[in-house]
């Protein structure tokens, strides 16, 4: 009865396609609905708030093909290009809420939790940080969550080796350092390290996603005015569990010297 | 769900009355499976009725007994007239064995235990009464009995479920219904672990446990990090016992595409939000010819043996079979 991975999140085994993460993302989320049948009795709303997190932050490694990767590698698993064609250990069967199974028939049994996966774990990021291909014009306002998988983007670092089994492994913490200035290089290491995206964040919080890459680059002339970032960097800061207080005056005295200098 | 058996009350011999009768532990092949739910009306003496025809059709020696005590009507299911015996002879020992109280249904292989000429203070049997009950019942010389248990959670209701080998959860797909189904099994699940508690010293946790309002996720997972703090061993025992909880599924009366989905999406819920297991076992359409056939006191699989409810109950009582023999092959 240890916690659930990513997959027991999402009902899957290791081993399924994007195409059925994506489709199970969409199916457990929709059983987390506030009045959805099979839970609205069963759990409150402080705990469906917690689940949703947890089912986001699955969908945000697993649905990223290169977080998948390195999550499956966490586990000790095959990642699904890497797998042999007649894998050693064998994956579990797919649940039958995972087959969406139509039940006039008899369904499968739904498997007990694999044994092979391993407890939830702090996230951690293996790869380099993203490319800043993300602060371009502003898109439409609303923005709606991503429905096809990610692509599996290179990311290559001059001078390092793109092979992701020799990549240096850096391991980024999901704190703040406990003293000094809340800057935007840290939030970035925390939101990594939680495995966000800025379009993530924009999607949660309904704040555009170049705010918070403009926090992270801290390039004040594109900020807002102070009134609007306090709250911007509350919204971030609870995203990334951080105390919201701490982060918006921390990072609003940043800004004002920043802008004095 | 039957390895524990039921429930000690405060009776003067607890230890005695929860052994199983040797007539179980003497090569019995008996299975039990009870159907309940928490809720009326959702359709637990159909499937009681439905299940034990399929069983019987399928050559198993089956006996249905009508476990809604004091609100017994499963003979109308199974289009018997009203029996001249039953359950009411065994607890008033006008006879000495259940078998003698059974009533033939029509079906081959297929008697009923009825629960029609109960008097009138049945519903509440004294508990020696009831544990006598359960020893017939399980002393029965037959392959399967299915018990049709009442609505509510009062301790008989429970203790009739946990009895069972097979544990069948019915629920419509209506919030009430849900809801019940739920709270259903939560009390069950208590009451199987105050049957161990003695065992394992967990009095104290189980009550806090026990009171937790509805909502909270004060679950198994909670209970048993609590008892690994304590002591790693009693622990693994408990994650044992609790692992043995595990309900089977019919999901009744669906009317939807997404109806058809709640069956998966309650196991789903169950595992991830109160962390045990259960099985599905399928799902029936809503069908008008069921009440047409509870209207005109006729057994719907026997009236429609090819309509789509008795292929949805064919392919419940398949997949019941398939985890019955793979329980077996545990067990030996």
């Amino acid at each position: 009865m240890a916690e659930p991975s990513h997959y027991e999140l999402l009902d899957l085994a290791p081993g399924c396609t994007p195409q059925e993460v994506q489709a199970a993302y969409a199916r457990v989320k929709a059983q987390l609905a506030p009045d959805a049948l099979a839970t609205y009795a069963l759990i409150g709303p402080e705990e469906r708030a917690e689940q949703l997190r947890r089912i986001e932050l699955a969908w945000a490694v697993l649905g990223d093909g290169e977080k998948r990767k390195a999550y499956d590698r966490e586990l000790g698993l095959p990642s699904a290009e890497e797998k042999p064609v007649e894998p050693a250990i064998p994956p579990p069967a797919v649940r039958p809420e995972a087959s969406n199974a139509m039940a006039t028939s008899a369904p499968t049994a739904a498997e007990p939790p694999s044994p092979a996966l391993a407890p939830i774990r702090a996230p951690t990021v293996l790869d380099p940080p993203m490319p800043a291909n993300e602060s371009s014009p502003p898109p439409p306002e609303v923005v709606s969550p991503p429905m096809e998988p990610r692509s599996v983007r290179p990311t290559p670092v001059p001078g390092a080796p793109v092979d992701p089994e020799v990549r240096p492994v850096r391991k980024t913490e999901a704190e703040l350092p406990a003293e000094g200035p809340v800057t935007g290089e840290a939030l970035r290491r925390v939101r990594e390290a939680l495995g966000l995206t800025l379009k993530d964040l924009e999607q949660r919080t309904k704040i555009g996603h170049w705010h918070f890459d403009a926090i992270e680059k801290e390039r004040f002339a594109a900020l807002p005015a102070p009134v609007y970032l306090r709250g911007f960097l509350s919204s971030l800061a609870r995203e990334l569990k951080l105390d919201p207080i701490r982060v918006s005056r921390s990072y609003l005295e940043v800004v004002e010297k920043g802008r004095k200098s | 769900m039957g390895a524990v058996d039921p429930i000690p009350e405060a009776d003067p011999a607890p230890r005695r009355a929860s052994r199983r009768s040797p007539a179980k532990a003497v090569e019995s092949s008996l299975r039990i499976v009870g159907v309940g739910g928490g809720k009326g009306g959702i359709g637990k003496s159909l499937v009681s009725a439905s299940v034990a025809i399929e069983l019987a059709r399928r050559g198993k020696r089956v006996v249905v007994v009508d476990a809604d005590l004091g609100g017994a009507n499963l003979h109308t299911c199974l289009g018997v007239d009203l029996p001249s015996a039953g359950l009411g002879d065994f607890l008033e020992r006008r006879v000495e064995r259940l078998d003698e109280a059974l009533v033939p249904t029509g079906v081959p292989n297929l008697s009923l235990l009825s629960g029609a000429h109960d008097p009138l203070d049945v519903a509440n049997p004294k508990h020696q009464q009831k544990m006598r009950l359960f020893r017939g019942i399980q002393a029965l010389d037959v392959d399967f009995a299915v018990l049709d248990i009442g609505g509510g959670t009062n301790f008989n209701v429970l203790d009739f479920f946990l009895l069972a080998d097979h544990g069948i959860l019915t629920l419509v797909p209506e919030p009430t219904s849900v809801e019940n189904a739920y709270r259903f099994l939560k009390a069950a699940f208590y009451r199987r672990l105050r049957a161990v508690e003695t065992v394992y010293g967990l009095g104290d946790l189980l009550s806090e446990i026990g009171r937790a309002p509805a909502g909270t996720v004060t679950g198994p997972r909670t209970l048993l990090a609590q008892v690994r703090e304590r002591d790693v061993a009693t622990g693994d025992l408990l994650e044992r016992e609790m692992k043995k909880f595990r309900p089977r599924l019919v999901v009744n009366m669906a009317r939807t595409e997404g109806d058809q989905g709640v069956g998966a999406a309650v196991v789903s819920a169950w595992r991830k939000y109160f962390g045990l297991d259960m099985d599905y076992l399928g799902c029936i359409g809503y069908d008008d010819e069921v009440w047409r056939c509870v209207r005109s006191r006729r057994a719907l699989l026997l009236e429609q043996p090819e309509g789509r409810t008795a292929q949805a109950i064919s392919g419940i009582v398949g997949r019941l079979l398939e985890i019955d023999s793979s329980l077996l092959r545990e067990e030996n």
